[in-house]
């Protein structure tokens, strides 16, 4: 069962990929091939690379021309990309919004030994959890994970389904995952990428 | 003038050229070595030109361009005299001598170092709302900065070694502008100098092993 039916319209126009869809779910997992262009895709979304297109969540839209810091989009690669030079801790509280406490990701997340720890004493998978709640903690509407599942440890796949859900309450979640069980689990809407 | 007061004038002279120097370019060498990480193209080709030929000129070369441009008969000295600025053969003369040696050296570093810093880290950061301004100063800078420190020291090691472009831009001026190399080459000048100038040699030898320490120290920081 969703949770709940959201009306997302996504039209994006690349350079070398170009992606147009309708539907009602607040998860859509982008499918495909390696190479597709579903990261692509995902950093057109994020402002990162050239697009042209709109996104309407809800019947309030985004132009993909702004420029990165103007969009309500919370952004999260596959490898993650913590500030090196801040601890977790100043990492999660980045780009957190005002009306957030990280305090209420850490738990989930698992995250509290960690937060004085610098990134590079960090697992991948860890990596990835702060970066989600970094992302998370930006209060987006609309939430863009790459292949947020790759280096986590199975027992944590569960409570980042859990949060992905949660998440997904409150905004649209477009990610790409090569883990058909966890985008079964998360009740996403597919979209196939085919080559450009 | 016994040779340890005039080695302590000439170390005060050269210590305060080269950290005035530093302090004045290091925005500009900062801004300078940020644009050339960013251009692209003929304007890179340009900008680098630019920047690299005080490297190859002689600095007696760049000392004669500075007179011609700065001096008081020079292109600018009616405007500089007008607001009653004097460069030439003073204080400043030397500091700016020294700016002009050591800016290509500072502004390469500072082009490394922003090159280094993996522009990947400076886009995640714009989609967590930061502007390119707050990229940068929250960013790009801290994770620069012991390149651009390392930067500093080579720029403050050139600064103090200064010698052709300040000899003919601000003269020997003892405890104005005779710095540790112009005293060493007054030195040389006197029938009974070579002890003094061995001192003053000693001493340059040490500042700038103690420059190139702190140079090594700051790059290997950044790469440890």
């Amino acid at each position: 069962m969703r949770d709940r039916a959201t009306r997302v319209d996504l039209h994006v126009d690349l350079p070398r990929v170009r992606i147009a869809f309708e539907c009602d779910a607040p998860i859509i997992a982008l499918r495909g091939p390696s190479g597709c262009g579903k990261t692509t895709i995902l950093r057109g979304i994020a402002g990162i690379a050239r697009a042209h297109g709109l996104i309407i969540i809800d019947g309030a839209s985004m132009d993909l021309t702004l420029p990165p810091e103007a969009r309500a989009i919370g952004y999260c690669p596959q490898d993650a990309l913590l500030f090196p030079h801040l601890n977790v801790r100043e990492n999660m509280a980045f780009g957190a919004s005002s009306k957030v406490s990280i305090e209420e990701f850490v738990d989930t997340l698992a995250l509290g030994s960690l937060l004085t720890r610098m990134p590079r004493s960090l697992s991948g998978g860890e990596q990835q959890r702060v970066a989600l709640a970094r992302a998370l903690a930006r209060e987006p509407r609309v939430l863009l994970l790459d292949e947020p599942f790759a280096a986590q440890h199975p027992e944590m796949r569960s409570q980042m389904i859990a949060l992905i859900r949660r998440a997904s309450q409150s905004r649209a979640v477009i990610m790409t995952s090569h883990d058909e069980a966890n985008l079964k689990a998360l009740d996403a809407f597919m979209v196939h990428v085919l080559h450009a | 003038m016994g040779w340890l007061s005039e080695l302590s004038e000439a170390l005060l002279v050269s210590a305060g050229v080269a950290s005035t120097a530093l302090g004045l370019s290091a925005p500009f060498a900062i801004a300078t070595g940020l644009a050339l990480a960013r251009l692209r193209g003929l304007q890179r080709a340009v900008a680098m030109g630019a920047v690299l030929v005080p490297m190859v000129l002689p600095p007696v070369v760049i000392g004669f361009g500075l007179l011609t441009a700065l001096g008081r008969h020079g292109l600018f000295g009616g405007a500089l005299d007008a607001l009653g600025v004097q460069l030439a053969f003073s204080f400043a003369g030397a500091v700016a001598a020294a700016s002009c040696v050591g800016f290509p050296l500072f502004a390469l570093s500072a082009k490394s170092a922003f090159e280094s810093v993996d522009p990947k880290l400076e886009e995640v950061a714009r989609t967590l709302g930061a502007s390119r301004w707050r990229v940068l100063r929250q960013v790009s800078l801290p994770l620069a900065f012991p390149a651009l420190a390392g930067g500093a020291t080579l720029f403050f090691a050139r600064a103090l070694g200064e010698f052709g472009a300040t000899m003919i831009f601000a003269g020997d001026a003892p405890g104005r502008t005779r710095t540790l190399a112009l005293a060493t080459y007054a030195a040389l000048q006197r029938p009974d100098g070579d002890a003094d100038a061995v001192s003053f040699c000693v001493a340059s030898l040490m500042l700038s092993m103690l420059a190139i320490a702190l140079h090594l120290s700051l790059t290997r920081a950044r790469h440890a």
